[in-house]
């Protein structure tokens, strides 16, 4: 790793080095701008920009800013991105000079459909590597469970993205565990992204502009996670005029309202949801069902203001909760919120800044009896965060472009207030708040070397601080995987340094053209992770608690390595394949004794182990992007295990979410402007578990009248994850009706309807073992289905 | 209870989970041998039931383990001796009149010498609050998951400043209710302490019903047992491990055992428990 450093270092520096040379040739000039789109100002991402005299170009970046340092001259520069139609522009460059483009949609007379917003070659051309970009229009193609267009499901369609089953929470990315994804909405981490326990996920598609999932090859201005960053960008609102979208479909009814403010310079976007099973229950409910609670919404708000070309002003906020309950009994409520403000700057023509504050919280309460009555117990906890993120992008020349930045987050972790109260007398036995500061600095550059040869090299250096605030304790040495008993505990006052980690990351990567449309690309990244997500069931539960990294526990290490080809064939590089391999080994993972304690439990660190983990693995993905019928194939072969001290006799095991095979195909047919046919098919090796062998009759009450065994399975040689369940596959459908096309109608309208798990299967979530209800002293396997039969959809969507 | 609350809502609301027997091929394993020594305060005789495990589609109980030695002695140097009357695997001690086994704050150390390996485990019998009074009542839809009936309650009050493991037997009509649940509880309150010195707080108080209730004429009777901290674990364990399916299921793992080869290098080991319980009682008839 030091020799990767110092190789890195020296390509930086020459890099800079080579900067002076090219001062003595002609001088140089900026060309800037801005890409948006003609029809309702939304910046487009991506976008390229192309001088077709100098055969080099650049691309816009998140916010639809590109800056290219050009020597001056006369040029013809091409305005290009996928779904719309290309901008030709003479220009004249002896000074520096903005240009701000707005692109127009290509319409569909064609009959051509594109669900890409990458450029034609960005497959082939691009550094970045391991990275799928799904936008929301491709998103919505899909057929969707119960009709829902849903970012979470979209995702796990894509190669080495796996799930512990169907309708689990969250996704697992190349072998990693559900917490080591970054969620982010506008910058802001999402700690729960599950509605229903994971049934939907909490992002509305009418506020969402598209999706990126970063698996490999991660850059250096992200980190926190070990596995994956999911980069969920908002809508910025129609700045031409008012928009209203909404739709109504089984589980949700959806209302969103767009438009421009302060004559243009600005807009908005306002969505939001609500499931209405209750409200559409309720007037068949009994009497002893009307205090029931059931249901879900979400707020997604954005606002951005333009005060210049050179400043602008980005307001972003999410806001949505599920509740569930029965007045007076029982009430059990969860949900994030997310707040973002972002302003970006340009110093002169080649500086792009942009700095976010951050603020995120993930709360829960449960609650048992009635608030102020005299049996009543109550149980919250929840995670805040508050960060702050500059990040620089210097354009520094048509061969370079530095990116650097630092970020400095707060979490106060609040896991567990509680009070018990009983028959009107009451307990206070809340956890103490535990408190971190995580920090990092990052510099990295692209550097293009000739024309085949793009590297992205750079280091991010993160610092973590455990801070004071709650008892530190240290253990015994325990036997593995047997509960450890306190050593020594001592009361950290807050805000005083506990436990300090620092970790160099090294992110590397590379791009070579082998033709005009093939290439090899490669990519290094270690990764740390500081904060832990204790869950220990097979779908996560929303009751589980985010944990810091202490003195007992370690920061998550992770260290990827990958190597793809990609090649781009067909008419207009209308099939973008690629093939990429990984290797991650990952270091302190956290792992759970047999029957811990995880939750209100002060000495929780008591109750955790941790091991190594390896995954690695091949990704197919053939993706047609033009042309009436559009979709792609995935197909993973991959592997993901785990090795810690007292599990499976200390011998490696497969992740609960080990699958050796997963196969997606998604596709979509354009019969004409009015009918939209999908379809998609999902196939999946089954998921390890374990099975027993003996079973213990454990007679429990022992009394010749009254006796009473449990039948307990037990596997005398210790193994974990000795078995697979059966393979998992699905064929899902869906047809979409548009209303007539007229000019400047109005309001417009389409329906979706769906079909899910169109032949019925049974597929299985779990098979677990116990005893025959019917024969007690039996015993039996049973396999247990989430999902188990076909379900259709209708839903029915409008805009005005 | 949580996850119950989480496993009646889920299905409820999608109409979907399902679950259907099927049939699997398991590895063989070893059989080893099996102890269920769960002894009380309570009068009468006491039962350590010896058997060895077995493949676990065997449909017929475990084989009994036969002509094992069995006793228990405490720290005031008593040796209760337990012997297989029926040649059936249950070890009995049976006392003089009015004698009893456990008392407050005693250790207790068995021993088992079975296949020619000698076993050995350790326990303290802990103390145990009484059951102060139980009531019911008639209760008509304020809750909208349990059905109109009536529901006991017990009153008990946790002691104080310490962390107390409990075990909870219900009796409808003196028969045991749910045999193959085990209801468990640390200091009076649900899943972790919080109820340290508190009356028994609701759900605990409640959990001695069963899921319709009773009915004018039943009676109800209570057994509230102290146990370890370690057998509150291993019974938690066998409650998930026997019940683990759904969307949360934990990770399938072998229970714990208390129960120790004294070769610590010997092959064969024992799985099972030793506990040790004081038991306080109560029971209230329906009318």
């Amino acid at each position: 790793m030091k020799t990767l450093f110092i190789f890195l270092l020296h390509l930086f520096f020459s890099s800079v080095f080579s900067q002076k040379i090219s001062t003595v040739q002609p001088a140089s000039h900026t060309f800037s701008g801005y890409v948006k789109d003609a029809k309702n100002g939304e910046i487009i991402i991506g976008a390229t920009i192309f001088v077709k005299e100098l055969k080099t170009g650049a691309a816009s970046n998140v916010y639809g800013f590109y800056s290219i340092s050009i020597p001056e001259g006369n040029y013809t520069v091409v305005y290009n991105s996928l779904g719309y139609l290309p901008v030709s522009k003479q220009i004249r460059l002896y000074n520096d000079t903005s240009s701000n483009v707005e692109l127009v949609e290509e319409v569909k007379q064609l009959q051509e459909v594109t669900v890409s917003a990458e450029n034609e070659d960005a497959n082939v051309k691009n550094v970045e590597m391991s990275i799928n970009k799904l936008d929301i229009k491709s998103i919505k193609k899909i057929p969707a469970l119960l009709g829902e267009v849903d970012v979470i499901r979209s995702i796990q369609l894509l190669p080495g993205v796996t799930t512990v089953g169907e309708g689990a929470s969250g996704f697992n990315v190349r072998g990693g565990t559900i917490d080591q994804n970054l969620v982010l909405l506008d910058e802001a981490p999402v700690f729960n992204s599950s509605h229903l326990f994971g049934f939907f996920s909490v992002f509305n598609p009418d506020a969402v502009k598209d999706v990126k999932l970063i698996k490999g090859g991660i850059p250096a201005q992200y980190g926190g996670r070990l596995s994956s960053i999911l980069d969920v960008r908002m809508k910025d609102g129609n700045n031409k005029k008012f928009e209203v979208n909404g739709g109504v479909g089984i589980i949700f009814s959806r209302l969103s309202v767009e438009g421009p403010m302060a004559k243009g310079k600005g807009s908005f976007i306002v969505a939001g949801r609500r499931s209405y099973v209750d409200v559409l229950a309720k007037p068949f409910l009994n009497s002893d069902l009307k205090g029931s609670k059931f249901y879900f919404y979400d707020l997604t708000a954005k606002a951005n203001y333009t005060f210049s070309d050179k400043n602008r002003l980005f307001l972003s906020g999410y806001l949505g909760r599920d509740v569930f309950g029965a007045a007076n009994v029982f009430g059990f409520n969860w949900g994030n919120a997310t707040g973002t403000l972002r302003w970006n700057h340009v110093f002169g023509e080649k500086v792009f800044l942009n700095t976010s504050l951050i603020y995120s919280n993930y709360d829960y309460s449960v609650e048992f009896g009635s608030n102020g009555g005299r049996d009543h117990f109550l149980w919250k906890s929840k995670i805040i965060n508050y960060s702050v993120k500059p990040e620089f992008t210097y354009f520094l020349n048509t061969k370079n472009t530095i990116r650097f930045g630092a970020q400095s987050t707060y979490y106060n972790f609040v896991p567990g207030t509680a009070r018990a109260t009983s028959l009107g007398a009451s307990t206070d036995f809340s956890l103490k708040d535990k408190f971190a500061l995580e920090s990092a600095v990052y510099i990295s550059n692209e550097q293009k070397i000739g024309d085949l040869i793009i590297l992205e090299y750079g280091l991010r250096i993160s610092s973590y601080q455990y801070l004071g605030g709650d008892s530190v304790y240290t253990f015994n040495y325990a036997e593995p995987n047997t509960r450890k008993l306190v050593n020594t505990r001592t009361f950290a006052p807050q805000n005083t340094d506990v436990q300090n980690y620092n970790n160099f990351e090294p992110r590397f990567a590379a791009k070579i053209d082998i033709t005009e449309s093939s290439s090899i690309k490669l990519s290094y990244n270690r990764t740390t992770q500081y904060l832990h997500l204790i869950s220990n069931t097979a779908a996560s539960i929303p009751l589980d608690v985010w944990t810091p990294s202490t003195n007992n526990i370690k920061p998550q290490i992770s260290d990827q390595e990958a190597i793809g080809y990609f090649k781009n064939f067909g008419k207009n590089n209308m099939y973008e394949t690629s093939v990429e391999t990984y290797y991650k080994y990952m270091q302190n993972q956290i792992d759970y004794i047999d029957g811990a304690q995880l939750r209100l439990n002060q000495y929780l660190e008591a109750d955790l182990m941790t091991g190594i983990g390896r995954a690695y693995g091949a990704e197919l993905y053939v993706r047609k992007t033009k042309g009436k019928f559009t979709g792609w194939i995935s197909y993973t072969l991959a592997r993901t295990e785990r090795k810690v001290d007292g599990i499976n006799q200390n011998n490696w095991y497969p992740n609960r979410f080990d699958k050796l095979h997963n196969l997606n195909v998604v596709s979509n047919y354009t019969l004409n402007a009015r009918i939209e046919f999908s379809a998609n098919f999902v196939f999946m090796t089954g998921t390890p578990t374990t099975f027993p062998t003996n079973r213990i009759d454990l007679v429990v009450a022992a009394d010749p009248n009254n006796s009473a065994t449990i039948i307990v399975p037990h596997n005398s040689q210790g193994s974990r994850n000795n078995y697979r369940i059966p393979p998992y596959h699905r064929l899902d459908l869906s047809v979409t009706l548009y209303q007539k096309k007229k000019e400047h109608r109005k309001w417009e309208w389409f329906v979706v309807a769906s079909v899910y798990n169109v032949y019925n299967r049974l597929n299985p979530f779990s098979v677990y073992f116990q005893q025959n209800p019917d024969n007690v002293q039996q015993t039996q396997a049973v396999q247990y289905s989430i999902i188990g039969r076909v379900i259709p959809a209708v839903s029915f969507n409008f805009k005005f | 209870m949580r996850t119950k609350i989480i496993s009646i809502l889920l299905p409820v609301i999608l109409c979907l989970g399902c679950q259907k027997v099927i049939n699997v091929k398991l590895d063989e394993g070893v059989a080893q041998l099996s102890v269920s020594a769960f002894i009380n305060s309570k009068s009468g005789s006491q039962y350590i039931v010896l058997s060895q495990t077995a493949a676990y589609f065997n449909n017929a109980p475990c084989p009994a383990a036969l002509g094992a030695t069995v006793s228990i002695t405490d720290n005031k140097g008593n040796t209760f001796n337990f012997t297989d009357y029926n040649n059936n695997g249950w070890y009995t001690w049976t006392p003089v009149a009015g004698d009893t086994l456990v008392h407050p704050g005693n250790s207790y150390t068995l021993s088992i010498a079975y296949g020619g390996e000698n076993y050995q485990s350790f326990a303290i019998a802990n103390p145990v609050p009484a059951i102060d009074s139980m009531n019911y009542e008639f209760r008509k839809g304020d809750n909208p998951i349990l059905p109109k009936a009536y529901y006991t309650s017990f009153y008990a009050q946790d002691i104080k400043d310490r962390p107390d493991y409990y075990w909870i037997k219900a009796f409808k009509n003196d028969s045991l209710l749910s045999p193959q649940q085990l209801d468990l509880s640390i200091d009076g309150a649900i899943g972790g302490p919080g109820g340290d010195g508190l009356p028994f707080i609701v759900p605990v108080r409640e959990s001695i019903n069963p899921f319709k209730g009773y009915v004018l004429g039943d009676t109800c009777a209570v057994e509230l047992h102290s146990i370890s901290a370690e057998t509150y674990y291993f019974f938690l364990q066998v409650q998930i491990q026997t019940t683990n399916g759904g969307l949360f299921a934990e990770p399938p793992a072998n229970v714990a055992t208390n129960i120790k080869n004294t070769n610590a290098k010997a092959v064969a080991k024992a799985v099972g428990f030793f506990n040790v319980a004081m038991v306080s009682t109560s029971g209230k008839k329906i009318k």
